[in-house]
């Protein structure tokens, strides 16, 4: 967040709206006083939160408040590529290397988890939609590549183990395309539960991300930064992956 | 200190000095440029895997590289995003 309320005030050159972020963005879905900041805020904190939740009504007030298809479907899929960005910086542990007007605030790991859906609250993955990735242009073959990297290699992860993070991402989110894809991908021994487990951390509780979750890996058997990384950047790649496929299926339903 | 090692353009050769070149190509407004000179961190953070470093950044440039959204409202989408994850970065 430090870089990017900078980017923000820099954009601007003001620092009003991102001293606003950094303070309390769920105020600023309500108070924000330009009405397509607000309906960004309020659509970026379901996406982020609860991608699950939304509905036809979300898509409906974004419209409202002068945000058209392109401008949602540039939001949702901004904020889930900023969701493994997020993860990754934390898991890795990188400093802040920016100089910033604006100091952030420190992750509270005691912050519960963000929720898991009930079955019965997971988007339809067949229901016709009325934003589809490939409205956007480069963003459905991008994405396809990276998926590509992520799932198919058999080293340093195998690609079964890649397949138990992916599903376990998957059911956390309410991606019943992405469980149904990786059925078969249930976590059979140690190495595997502390995959699903890493998947659950990245998935609810990025802010507990760090070394707690290196040190878990490697006494599970991930042999190496290279291994340990690439089961990182599968599970944050995942959460991108799933976060805009139930994000686009949830805004189409009522 | 980084939890996961971090191999940077000065220790980097091979496949990795080569995506790091190739990225240095890339038009990076003045704000986006940290002042150590180097590639901003969350790029380092991608150097175990120099494969996956060009696919993830190509996609950011396809994202925050242009509209619908405008820069402020991209920057808006980032930094909420990025706080309600609590990612100091």
């Amino acid at each position: 967040m430090g870089a990017h309320a900078e980017f923000l005030r820099a954009s601007l050159q003001d620092d009003q709206l991102a001293r606003a972020v950094i303070a309390d963005p769920r105020a600023l879905a309500d108070r924000a006083t330009d009405p397509k900041n607000r309906a960004l805020v309020r659509l970026v904190t379901r996406v982020t939160e609860m991608p699950w939740a939304l509905g036809k009504r979300d898509h409906q007030l974004a419209k409202e408040a002068g945000l058209d298809d392109a401008s949602v479907l540039h939001a949702v899929v901004l904020s889930s590529y900023f969701g493994h960005l997020n993860r990754i910086a934390d898991a890795v542990g990188i400093d802040l290397d920016y100089e910033v007007a604006i100091p952030p605030v420190h992750a509270e790991p005691a912050t519960p988890p963000y929720l898991v859906p009930e079955r019965e609250l997971w988007p339809d993955p067949d229901l016709p939609r009325t934003l589809e990735l490939s409205l956007r242009p480069g963003a459905s073959e991008a994405l396809a590549a990276w998926r590509k990297h992520a799932l198919e290699r058999e080293a340093p992860l195998s690609v079964r183990q890649r397949s138990v993070i992916a599903r376990a991402v998957a059911e956390r989110l309410g991606d019943a395309a992405g469980v149904q894809k990786f059925s078969e991908a249930t976590p059979k021994e140690e190495l595997e539960n502390a995959l699903v487990e890493l998947a659950h951390v990245v998935t609810l509780a990025p802010w507990r991300l760090g070394a707690e979750t290196i040190t878990a890996l490697r006494k599970a058997g991930l042999d190496g930064d290279v291994a340990i990384f690439d089961a990182i950047a599968v599970a944050t790649a995942c959460t991108t992956f799933s976060r805009i496929t139930v994000a686009l299926a949830a805004l189409a339903r009522d | 200190m980084p939890h996961l090692q971090i191999v940077d353009y000065s220790a980097s050769s091979g496949a990795l000095r080569q995506v790091y070149d190739k990225m240095r190509e890339r038009p990076l407004p003045p704000a986006y440029r940290p002042q150590h000179g180097g590639a901003p961190g969350i790029v380092q953070a991608h150097s175990l895997d120099p494969v996956l470093m060009p696919l993830v950044f190509g996609f950011s440039t396809l994202l925050n590289g242009q509209g619908p959204l405008t820069w402020p409202q991209r920057e808006l989408v980032n930094a909420t995003t990025s706080r309600l994850n609590q990612c100091l970065y």
